[in-house]
């Protein structure tokens, strides 16, 4: 029986408490061929389905921990921006203020939830034939 | 004179085939044999009885101090034993088994035989009867190895005998047929801890009545 | 050991103690002279028990006593018994199993735990949004619903469109918000 606990004590301490990171990218979605990256594999599929454009091409990204109550500034580079102030959190699920910023330019401001391995996806500005669109995600 | 030699020259074949029946008998394990009793094999359970005979008179006899009852009870012991043979489950021990039997026919018989309650360790301690076993003195020369492992003998079958039936069984089942406290257990019926209990307290009963032989 | 739990002193000479209790049992009667004491005696009596066995002998021989025995059993060939097994109860079982008890419960407990931790990482669940505005002059911005609940779109629409991201700048930094 001794055995027992100690095991199961060994397995709840080994379970990591892990930091959650917000990760934020800058896409630009468009129909000429030679515009697709590899780095957007995992969310390919929803791109397409939501927006309708054949290639997806990641512009800057930016990952940093999640801290409560710190504004965290996320820089994508081409002068985007994103401000992502976190609110509250659960196991499962944060709660974030986002800002996104186009120099000094507030484009959109939000709140939302996001699980883990979601995905929240903002229709940006039109450039050209093509759109940018921020990909915003919490990864532990 | 031909009828003759034919009948001369058939005997030492039929001899030699019951004796290698009988050895292939004597090789088999207690589980090989069990399974050609189930299938009816009254042979193979001829070998078993003949293993155990001795213990289980043994064991019955340490429980109800009659010669004649205990040969009795084990005879009742392996017929029961053959009646039940059928539902004895493959994995299980034998012995463990016959030795439950056993117990169970002694329990009973000692219980019709005489009702006075049994006396515990206790009570036979504190009636100050417990006077250990004298060793008789001698004048005679020195005894040989042989005469005084004989007279030792006597001296712990007397002990033995000044145990109730409950504590001696299990110095029996422990000390003299090597089981286990589970098997021991499962034999008397009791938990685990009766059985180290009981061990235990019969052990210094047994140190008391031997103290001048240890 | 805590107090002197003589009846453990017989199993200790008995080898019927295991593991923890043993070394503790052990390093008890090194330490306690009474126990020391007490476990030398049962020693001796082990010994001298096993030395001098009491001879017990059947005054029946073999083939006579297994043919009363035969006798018998032909006597009541139409009976059959039932004898139950012998069995521990539920408290020795586990006693006696507690080495295979605690493999097998560890090895569940492992098991069940690296298919919470593996399936952690892939639970999906709602993303949503609970508020949305901008300050751009008529811009709108709308969340939309879908029918997966691990992503949400919010549509930004009336932003200035510019040929190229290099002229973005001139557009933005005309508009006041």
């Amino acid at each position: 029986m001794r055995w027992i606990a100690t095991l199961s004590l060994s397995l709840l301490l080994a379970l990591p408490a892990r930091a959650a990171n917000v990760q934020a990218r800058l896409i630009r979605a468009s129909n000429e061929s030679g515009k697709s990256d590899t780095s957007l594999s995992d969310l390919q599929v929803k791109l397409k389905e939501k927006f309708g454009y054949k290639f997806y091409q990641q512009l800057g990204a930016q990952q940093q921990p999640l801290k409560t109550g710190t504004k965290l500034q996320l820089d994508l580079g081409q002068n985007f921006q994103v401000f992502v102030t976190p609110k509250s959190s659960d196991k499962h699920e944060q709660s974030l203020e986002l800002e996104w910023y186009y120099g000094k330019t507030l484009l959109v401001r939000s709140v939302v939830k996001i699980v883990e391995n979601g995905h929240l996806l903002v229709k940006g500005p039109e450039v050209g034939n093509d759109w940018i669109v921020l990909a915003v995600s919490v990864r532990n | 004179m031909a009828a003759r030699r034919t009948e001369v020259l058939n005997k030492p074949v039929r001899a030699a085939s019951k004796l290698a029946n009988q050895e292939v008998l004597t090789e088999l394990s207690d589980r090989e044999l069990v399974k050609r009793c189930q299938r009816g094999r009254l042979e193979a359970y001829g070998e078993l009885v003949n293993r155990y005979r001795n213990r289980v008179y043994a064991l019955a006899l340490g429980m109800v101090r009659n010669e004649q009852d205990a040969t009795d009870l084990c005879q009742e012991t392996f017929v029961k034993g053959w009646q039940a043979i059928r539902g004895f489950k493959k994995n299980a021990s034998f012995y463990t088994w016959l030795y439950r039997i056993t117990t169970n026919l002694c329990i009973d018989h000692v219980r019709r035989r005489d009702r006075r309650p049994t006396v515990e360790f206790q009570e036979a301690v504190d009636q100050d009867t417990d006077a250990g076993i004298e060793v008789p003195p001698s004048n005679q020369p020195l005894p040989t190895d042989e005469v005084r492992r004989r007279e030792l003998r006597e001296l712990i079958e007397a002990a033995l005998e000044r145990l109730s039936p409950e504590h001696r069984i299990v110095v029996q089942l422990r000390e003299f047929d090597g089981l286990d406290y589970s098997a021991i257990a499962k034999v008397v019926g009791c938990s685990m801890g009766t059985v180290m209990s009981r061990l235990h307290y019969a052990r210094k009963h047994l140190q008391k009545l031997l103290r001048k032989v240890l | 050991m805590k107090s002197h739990n003589i009846e453990r002193i017989s199993a200790l000479a008995d080898g019927e103690l295991k593991g923890l209790s043993r070394w503790l049992t052990q390093r008890h009667v090194r330490h306690c002279p009474q126990c020391a004491d007490e476990f030398a005696r049962i020693e001796r009596v082990r010994e001298t028990l096993a030395a001098c066995p009491p001879v017990v002998e059947m005054s029946d021989s073999a083939d006579f006593f297994w043919s009363k025995v035969r006798r018998e059993i032909a006597a009541r060939e139409q009976e059959t018994i039932s004898i139950p097994m012998p069995r521990l109860s539920f408290a020795d079982w586990l006693q006696v199993n507690r080495g295979i008890l605690a493999t097998v419960t560890s090895a569940l407990v492992v098991v069940a735990g690296s298919i919470v931790m593996l399936q952690q990482p892939t639970r999906s669940g709602a993303v949503m949004v609970e508020r949305v505005d901008t300050v751009i002059p008529n811009t709108v911005a709308t969340p939309l619903k879908g029918a997966e609940s691990d992503v949400a779109v919010i549509w930004v629409s009336g932003l200035e469109w510019t040929p190229d991201l290099d002229q973005m700048q001139e557009c933005f930094d005309n508009i006041e918000t």
